[in-house]
């Protein structure tokens, strides 16, 4: 494709640095309201998982325990990446709602706001992994080599992130409800994610549907890697690359259908 | 920021640093392979021959290619049956070695057979284990234990069993291990053991030497059957607990099987208590925590039966672990039903039962594996490196196609941009004759129209929008915010926008920045070049001027070399001094309007500058100061659009005007004149018409409505 070969000249470069750029722009932003008004500011970002580990651990493990090897490190898995998922979506959702003044005068495609978002909430589960540091020592969990595979899975679930992100930021600029619907299906979301309960507990019919939810999928790729040190299963792995990239060509497809209805509305 | 920023860095790169040298301090490499045992322990009946499996399972997927490994029992107690099976060769009495080689699946399976000779607690071990995977090296497995209990017949069983001629402590007939300590100057042991009526009792010898002794004492009854007891006789200070410690070390399954001892009572012993066992895991769980490895492996046990899935579907290897958990469950029903009965035969038939269980759950496995046969021959067939490879591939293709995606965006509006200067080019050919030293044409609307769809009341929520559209009345409206729109401004001009509240100003506007699309006709500009400021600047509240600047100038498109440059000069002319570092939402009015004013028209980056409403808020300094910069703007070449209400403001300012009412083009021309007109204008468009139509021909060529 002659296009391709042409998108090397400098004025794509230099776009492409602007973009970085703003990005990172709006991801300080974020960060620095988030935090504005905590000491312990970014702290929080490892402690709120490391806290709810606790929390969660204390009331479940027992019951668990027979299923779970370690629980503990079985529900960091799961919360980390759901935390991911939802603080994404979530806060991605208002994105352009939120940056209303901004959006007349930015220069280049209004994702960056989504895409800003997203990117906020990978940096705080950039974070959070270090959460996993003491825990890890702590229940002598030994990392295998195939822990370099977990920004394989990382990468997808911010591609299907990004899809989810994108479409509901669309949706919330025009139908406010969307925020209170979300929410209310993040919920059901949760408990169909295996996040801190075996699967194996679960009659058949619930098995195939967690099977096939793709932040199950995600989170059990993490437990795999990390509890077993080998990768998932491969039929899994192509449930995880389907479900994320068709997310992500759907939520473009969207974003880019209703971008000029949005900034009418706006 | 910067500090706070560099803070940041060093925490996470510690981190980093953190979790890497955990990495590396761990083993080497996890040794890719486990071994175990069919069941954690075996429960057979004396006299008939039973199978031991022995599983070697690949836990990364790969194929093992060779598995050695050497198995011991006690030849006293077991007959081993399977000498001549493929890959057995037998070493010695109580040993034997396994070794087989070739393309042994990721799951290998031995079954090797016994026939127990006598009833009692022994043991099988597998030692010196090593499995291999491709070419890579051998990996040592270390070794494991599986306890076999042997039923007792009838008959079999002691009535009384004495050391010294006290009765062996805890001695009950179905327990066969007992731990007894004698006085160091003991040189014999006295055992005495009476069995049932017909039994023929025989003690093996009683000498002892300093430590530990073994003493057997085997029961036979009338038909033949055995059972073996056995005493550990210590002869020893009760203290000397340092050679206790390393016979612990040195032999950790007889410890173990001294340790659990009572435990393989309870299992060989009555049939409720058994059952319980089996029936209630916590306890075997406590069991577990006693015994570390076998914990382990018990833990380790139903992702294992997952991985057995051999990477099958993550819902299929589950399914498959339930089977497995549901066959061991009724595994050690079973044994407490056998235990319990005394008759063998049903007992036989029970484990064949078992068996049968086992293989059907064995069966269910393949059958789940068959569907997606091929794509597991594809991606286990792989080396791992090669299946890393080709998920960077992949991730490298997305990607790509991710940025492809990106480019489209970017071609359509380069493809625009193109598209506007042929226009521009030959325009100025046509018009260079009749107007003389023109400047070029840098904002051109061509029929622009531009139509918001309105829901008449709209439908502001879900519920709502559901609602009417089943009704089906969703009962649009069109509203024209501009209607058929076309001008032409030229490089250097400074031209006012006037008109009333609602007339379309700020469409118009948003159009020329490119923040909207014309419904129809074209806008032609450059929108890069394009810097619009309006009352709201679009700050952080939350964030201190310096983030602003940045944040701000990022978002209009100024690159960071560009602000780190400017950005003194930006702090200058917004007149912020030391509030630069204060958060903005302490800031007066002026200084947000000052700040935006400056961020925008930082050095010449903005060749189109559209002001809307923004001067009139400040005072009259400002004010001064404002159009000072702005006429050093168009010095520079800058096009400037001013919106405002105040004719005033753009008499001073203007050199051309640009009236919109009602979503019309009114009239354009030059500033004073139609300064003049607005002012007269009584809010019906249509008086205007009537009365400057013949003054205002428009001196932009376009036509009067």
């Amino acid at each position: 494709m002659p296009r391709i070969q042409r998108a090397g000249t400098m004025k794509d470069r230099r776009r492409l640095k602007q973009y970085l750029f703003v990005v990172r722009e709006l991801t300080g932003r974020e960060l620095k309201r988030k935090y504005s008004r905590s000491r312990l500011g970014i702290l929080w970002s490892v402690l709120n998982p490391l806290l709810s580990m606790a929390v969660i651990s204390l009331i479940f493990s027992r019951m668990f325990r027979r299923s779970i090897e370690n629980f503990p490190v079985y529900y960091l898995c799961g919360s980390v990446l759901w935390t991911l998922f939802t603080t994404g979506t979530n806060t991605a959702m208002t994105a352009l709602v939120d940056n209303k003044q901004m959006l007349i005068k930015v220069k280049i495609p209004l994702q960056v706001f989504v895409i800003s978002r997203v990117y906020t909430a990978f940096v705080n589960f950039v974070y959070s992994l270090i959460a996993f540091v003491p825990i890890l020592l702590v229940f002598r969990v030994r990392l295998n080599w195939t822990v370099l595979f977990l920004p394989v899975v990382v990468f997808f679930e911010l591609l299907f992130t990004m899809g989810f992100a994108l479409a509901l930021s669309v949706g919330y600029a025009f139908y406010g409800d969307i925020k209170h619907l979300y929410g209310v299906l993040l919920t059901l979301w949760m408990y169909l994610s295996a996040i801190f309960y075996p699967v194996s507990s679960l009659p058949d019919f619930m098995v195939t549907v967690v099977g096939n939810n793709p932040v199950y999928l995600f989170v059990d790729a993490m437990r795999w890697i990390v509890l077993e040190g080998t990768l998932q299963p491969f039929t899994a792995f192509v449930k995880m690359v389907i479900w994320s990239v068709g997310s992500y060509l759907a939520g473009t497809w969207i974003f880019r259908r209703n971008k000029d209805k949005i900034m009418q509305r706006l | 920021m910067n500090k706070e920023m560099r803070k940041h860095k060093i925490i996470s790169l510690l981190s980093w640093v953190l979790l890497l040298s955990l990495f590396c301090g761990s083993r080497a490499l996890a040794d890719g392979a486990d071994m175990h045992f069919g069941s954690e322990g075996y429960t057979w009946n004396p006299g008939d021959s039973s199978p031991v499996g022995i599983y070697v399972t690949s836990t990364d997927g790969r194929k093992l290619t060779e598995v050695d490994l050497v198995v011991s029992y006690d030849p006293d107690v077991l007959r081993f049956d399977s000498g001549e099976d493929e890959g057995v060769t037998v070493l010695s009495e109580g040993k034997f070695r396994i070794s087989r080689s070739g393309d042994l699946g990721t799951e290998f399976r031995q079954l090797v057979r016994f026939t127990p000779l006598l009833s009692e607690v022994t043991a099988v071990t597998v030692e010196n284990a090593s499995a291999a995977k491709g070419a890579g090296s051998m990996a040592d497995l270390g070794s494991i234990t599986a306890e076999i209990v042997i039923l007792m017949r009838t008959g079999c069983a002691l009535e009384e069993l004495k050391v010294d001629g006290k009765t062996v402590t805890g001695f009950r007939p179905e327990i066969q291990r007992y731990r007894v300590q004698v006085p160091e100057e003991e040189e014999r042991a006295a055992v005495e053991a009476a069995g049932g009526a017909g039994a023929v009792v025989e003690i093996s010898d009683t000498a002892l030497s300093a430590g530990e002794n073994l003493v057997y004492v085997t029961v036979a009854n009338s038909i033949g059957d055995k059972a073996r007891y056995t005493l550990e006789i210590v002869r020893d200070r009760a203290g000397a607990e340092p050679e206790a410690a390393d016979r612990a070390g040195a032999e950790p399954e007889a410890a173990d099987r001294a340790g659990t001892g009572a435990e393989a009572a309870d299992r060989a012993g009555t049939g409720a208590e058994v059952t319980d066992r089996a029936g209630a895991e916590p306890e075997a769980a406590d069991r577990a925590g006693a015994e570390p490895e076998a914990a382990d492996r018990a833990g380790a046990e139903p992702d294992k039966a997952n991985e057995a899935g051999g990477g099958t579907a993550a819902n299929d290897g589950w399914e498959a672990a339930d089977k497995g958990g549901g066959a061991r469950k009724a595994e050690q029903e079973e044994i407490g039903g056998m235990s319990g009965g005394t008759d063998s035969e049903t007992a036989n038939s029970r484990k064949e039962e078992n068996a049968a269980d086992k293989g059907a759950g064995n069966a269910a496995k393949t059958e789940v594996q068959e569907p997606q046969e091929f794509l597991l021959f594809l991606w286990d067939g792989l080396p791992y490196a090669v299946r890393i490879f080709a998920a960077v591939l992949a991730l490298m293709i997305l990607t790509e196609s991710a940025l492809l995606i990106g480019h489209f965006a970017g071609r359509k509006r380069v493809r625009k941009r193109l598209e506007g200067k042929p226009v521009r080019k030959t325009k100025k050919r046509t018009a260079s004759p009749e107007k003389k030293k023109e400047n070029p044409i840098v904002i051109k609307a061509d029929h622009v129209c531009m139509d918001f769809v309105r829901e008449t009341d709209e439908a502001s929520s879900f519920k709502e929008l559901v609602i009417r559209t089943m009704k089906g009345c969703r009962s649009r409206e069109r509203y024209r915010a501009l209607d058929n729109i076309s001008f032409e401004i030229r490089k250097g001009d400074v031209v006012g926008v006037m008109g009333t509240n609602g007339a379309g100003k700020s469409t118009l506007l948003k159009i020329i920045s490119g923040a909207l699309s014309p419904t129809a006709g074209r806008m032609l500009v450059d929108k890069e070049k394009v810097q619009i400021l309006t009352m709201g600047t679009g700050f952080d509240l939350e964030l201190t001027g310096k983030e602003n600047i940045y944040l701000n100038g990022a978002i209009i498109g100024y690159e960071k070399e560009f602000i780190d440059e400017h950005y003194e000069q930006i702090v200058e002319f917004a007149e912020l001094g030391e509030f630069i570092n204060e958060k903005v939402k302490n800031y007066s009015s002026g200084m947000v309007s000052r700040l935006g004013f400056a961020i925008a028209t930082v050095g010449s980056a903005a060749e189109i500058l559209i002001l809307d409403e923004v001067l009139s808020v400040g005072d009259k300094i400002f004010r001064q100061k404002s159009m000072d910069r702005i006429k050093e703007m168009i010095h520079g070449g800058s096009t400037v659009l001013m919106v405002s209400h105040s004719t005033e403001t753009i008499r001073e300012n203007c050199g051309k005007a640009i009236w919109i009412e009602k979503g019309h083009l009114i009239t354009m021309g030059e500033a004073g004149d139609i300064c003049a007109m607005y002012d007269r204008y009584d809010g019906k468009p249509e008086n205007i018409a009537r009365r400057d139509s013949q003054i205002y021909k428009g001196a932009f060529g376009s036509e009067t409505k």
